[in-house]
C-alpha cells in the first residue's frame, strides 16, 4: 500500500558539540544499520537528544561527520536530509485539522514538485488509515487523545517519504497504558515498513523490548552499542550495569585477578584483568538464590522487611551491614516461610565486578 | 415544607464566594460604566430627531468622523504591523539593553498625553528635529491630518506590542522545527504556522489600539492644528460643544462616537473568535 521506503544507513561518526561551557557530546561514533531500530538510551544530559537533533539537523555538529544514505549531511538544512521527526509533545499545528497536519509536509513543496491535489488527498487517507484514524481527518489535534496525536505526529513525518525516522522520547507524554500499546504497534509499523529509524528514551524497559540494538550514551560519550542481550548481559561499565534497572552494589577487594566480597560463605569471584585494587560487585535483585538458614556454601541473612508486588516478592535482606534486594517468586518466598526477622541462606547467582569508579 | 426542600437539588460551585464577588462585579459595572453610559444617551435625546440629523449630517461632523475613525483605524493597523514586529524582536532575540527597550514600550502608557503631545509637535514642528528636514521634501507633519496621525501611532504602540508579546512568547518551538522537518522554507513557517497562532492577539491589539486612539484627546490637540473641517477631531468637537454649553449636542456626538467603536470593536472580536474557533 505505502510507497516502499529504501532504507539508508546513517553514519555519526566522532561528532562533538557543546553548549557554552558543558560538552553535550563527545567524540561519538555509531554506525546505524539500514532498516534497523536504534535506541539512544541515557538519562537527562547524557547527549541522547541532542544526538537526534543533529542528525536531523535541528543542531549542527561542531566536530565529526554525518552522513544518510552514504551522502554528507553534517552541514545540510534538516528539510534536504530526507527525514521524519517525531517530537515527544507532539508538535502538531494546533491551528490545523488532522489532515491539514499530516497533509503540510506534501503542500509546502515547491510547486514543481507538489503532488496533486488528489495524491495528497489519497496520500493522507492512506496514513489515517495506517495510524487507525480513518475519518478522522477533519478534527483538530484539541480532539484527540495524547495517543492519538502522537500517531498523528507519526502520519505527519512519515507522509513526506522520509529516508530516516527520528523520535525524541516517542511515549514520555503517554499515561503506563497507552505507552506500552503504542510501543507495540510502532515495533509491528517497522517491521511493515523496514525505516531506518532512530528513537531517544531515558526508559531502560521501553529501549531493550523495541530495538534492534541499543546505544547507551553518558555525559555525552557513548557507552555501550550492542543488541539488547549483549547490553543486559554483557553491560560494559557499572554506569550501564546501573543503568539498566535495579542492582546490588557492594564493595570488594581484587587481588591477582580474583575478587572477594568480605561476605562468610561467600565465594571469591573471577575479575580477570582488573587491577589490585578495591572494586565494586554487582548482583542483579533476581540473580540471588535463597535456602534454609545453614545450608552449606551460604551467606547468613536476615529479612528487613517484604512486600508481595503480584506474582513476585520484594525482599529487602542485610547480611551485616550490607543491605541487599532481592527479587523472588512469591511461591519461594512462602516455601522458605520468610517474614520480617527471619534469617534465609543467600548465594549469587551471577556476581559482575568492575573497578570502584573514580 | 421540609419535603420540598429535601426534594430540591443542591448545587453547589466548589469555588467559595459566587455571591459577594458577583455583586460586587454588578455593583461596579453599573456605577463606573453603565450608569454614566446611560447617562450620555438620555442627554442626547433632549434634542429633537431632526436636530440631532441636522448635527450628525453637518459638515464639520461628518469631517470629524471621518477623521477620527479613518485615523484611528489606520494607526492601529499600523501599530499592528509595528507591534508584531516589535514583540518578534522582543521575545526572539536576544540583544544589549533588551530589557530596557522592553520597558520603554510601555512610556506612551506612562507620559502624561499632554507632554505627548507638546513633545511630538517639538519633533515635528517645521524647526524641529525631524520636521525641518521633512518639511525641506514637502512634507508637513504638524498642524495636519498627518501629525494627528502620528500621534495615534505613538499612543497605540504598546497595546499592539503587549498584546502579542505573551503569545508569540508562549508559542512552542519545537512546532517551528516540526514545520522545518517537513521541509517548509522559513516564510511558508511564519505565514503558515506562526501568524494563524498570532492573528487573534494582533487583532485584539489593534482594536485595543483603534479604542485609545479613537477617543485621544491630550496628546492630538496640540500637533493636530484642529482647523475645523480639515484636521478637527471628534473629541475636541465634544469639548467645543461642552464650552458652549450645548451639553445636548456633545452627547449626541459622543453616543455615535460610541455606537461606532462598539460596532468596530465587536466587528473584530467576532472575527477573532471565529477564527479562534475554526482553527482550534
Amino acid at each position: 500500500m505505502l510507497a516502499p521506503y529504501s532504507p539508508v544507513e546513517i553514519a555519526i561518526d566522532g561528532v562533538g558539540k557543546s553548549f557554552g561551557k558543558t560538552l553535550a557530546l563527545d567524540d561519538v561514533t555509531i554506525g546505524v544499520k539500514p532498516g534497523e531500530l536504534l535506541a539512544l538510551l541515557g538519562p537527562s544530559g547524557s547527549g541522547k537528544t541532542t544526538l537526534l537533533r543533529i542528525i536531523a539537523g535541528l543542531e549542527i555538529a561542531e566536530r565529526g561527520r554525518l552522513a544518510i544514505g552514504g551522502t554528507d549531511a553534517t552541514n545540510l538544512p534538516p528539510r534536504d536530509r530526507g527525514i521524519g521527526f517525531v517530537f515527544q509533545n507532539y508538535a502538531l499545528f494546533r491551528h490545523m485539522t488532522v489532515f491539514e497536519n499530516i497533509a503540510f509536509g506534501l503542500r509546502v513543496r515547491a510547486k514543481a514538485e507538489r503532488p496533486t491535489r488528489a495524491s495528497i488527498k489519497g496520500r493522507v487517507d492512506e496514513l489515517l488509515s495506517l495510524i487507525q484514524l480513518d475519518g478522522m481527518g477533519g478534527r483538530l489535534p484539541s480532539q484527540l487523545s495524547g495517543g492519538q496525536r502522537q500517531r498523528v505526529a507519526l502520519a505527519r513525518a512519515l507522509a513526506v517519504e522520509p529516508r530516516v525516522l527520528l523520535l525524541d522520547e516517542p511515549f514520555g507524554a503517554l499515561d503506563a497504558k497507552v505507552r506500552v500499546e503504542l510501543r507495540h504497534w510502532l515495533r509491528s509499523l517497522h517491521e511493515r515498513l523496514g525505516l531506518t529509524t532512530v528513537f531517544v528514551t531515558h526508559d531502560q524497559e521501553e529501549a531493550l523490548e523495541l530495538s534492534d540494538r541499543v546505544a547507551i550514551l553518558n555525559r555525552g560519550r557513548l557507552e555501550q552499542l550492542g543488541p539488547p542481550r549483549e547490553i543486559y548481559d554483557q553491560p560494559a561499565s557499572s554506569f550501564v550495569i546501573e543503568f539498566l534497572g535495579e542492582v546490588n552494589k557492594m564493595p570488594c577487594q581484587v587481588a591477582r585477578g580474583i575478587a572477594r566480597l568480605g561476605i562468610e560463605g561467600c565465594h571469591p569471584v573471577a575479575a580477570p584483568g582488573l587491577p589490585d585494587a578495591h572494586a565494586v560487585a554487582y548482583v542483579r535483585p533476581h540473580e540471588i538464590e535463597m535456602s534454609a538458614a545453614g545450608t552449606p556454601d551460604t551467606a547468613k541473612a536476615v529479612v528487613q522487611s517484604l512486600s508481595v508486588i503480584g506474582p513476585r516478592t520484594r525482599i529487602h535482606l542485610m547480611i551485616g551491614t550490607q543491605r541487599l534486594e532481592v527479587d523472588a517468586e512469591r511461591s519461594t518466598a512462602e516455601a522458605l516461610g520468610l517474614e520480617q526477622g527471619t534469617s534465609v541462606g543467600v548465594k549469587f547467582r551471577n556476581v559482575r565486578i568492575y573497578p570502584a569508579t573514580r | 415544607m421540609s419535603i420540598a426542600v429535601a426534594a430540591a437539588p443542591r448545587r453547589r460551585n466548589a469555588l467559595p464566594g459566587f455571591g459577594p464577588t458577583i455583586g460586587l462585579t454588578v455593583f461596579v459595572v453599573c456605577v463606573l460604566i453603565l450608569i454614566p453610559v446611560a447617562g450620555l444617551f438620555v442627554k442626547a435625546t433632549d434634542l429633537s430627531v431632526a436636530q440631532a440629523l441636522a448635527l450628525l449630517s453637518s459638515p464639520r461632523v461628518l469631517a470629524a468622523f471621518r477623521l477620527s475613525f479613518g485615523l484611528a483605524l489606520l494607526a492601529a493597523a499600523v501599530d499592528g504591523i509595528a507591534g508584531l514586529l516589535i514583540a518578534w524582536v522582543l521575545v526572539r532575540y536576544d540583544f544589549p539593553l533588551r530589557r530596557y527597550f522592553d520597558a520603554i514600550i510601555d512610556l506612551p502608557f506612562a507620559l502624561p498625553t499632554a507632554v505627548a503631545g507638546i513633545a511630538l509637535t517639538a519633533l515635528y514642528a517645521d524647526n524641529g528635529w525631524f520636521g525641518a528636514p521633512l518639511a525641506r521634501l514637502g512634507i508637513n507633519v504638524a498642524f495636519t491630518p498627518l501629525g494627528i496621525f502620528v500621534a495615534l501611532l505613538f499612543i497605540g504602540l504598546p497595546y499592539a506590542v503587549r498584546t502579542v508579546q505573551p503569545v508569540l512568547a508562549d508559542l512552542e518551538r519545537d512546532v517551528e522545527e516540526a514545520a522545518l522537518t517537513l521541509g517548509a522554507h522559513p516564510r511558508q513557517i511564519f505565514s503558515r504556522v506562526i501568524f494563524p497562532q498570532l492573528l487573534p492577539a494582533i487583532l485584539t491589539g489593534i482594536g485595543l489600539a483603534f479604542a485609545r486612539g479613537v477617543g485621544e484627546y491630550g496628546s492630538v490637540i496640540f500637533i493636530a492644528g484642529n482647523m475645523p473641517g480639515i484636521s478637527e477631531i471628534l473629541p475636541l468637537l465634544i469639548v467645543i460643544r461642552l464650552q458652549q454649553y450645548d451639553y445636548a449636542g456633545a452627547a449626541l456626538i459622543a453616543a455615535t462616537m460610541l455606537v461606532g467603536s462598539l460596532v468596530i470593536l465587536l466587528a473584530l472580536n467576532l472575527f477573532a473568535g471565529r477564527w479562534v474557533r475554526r482553527h482550534g
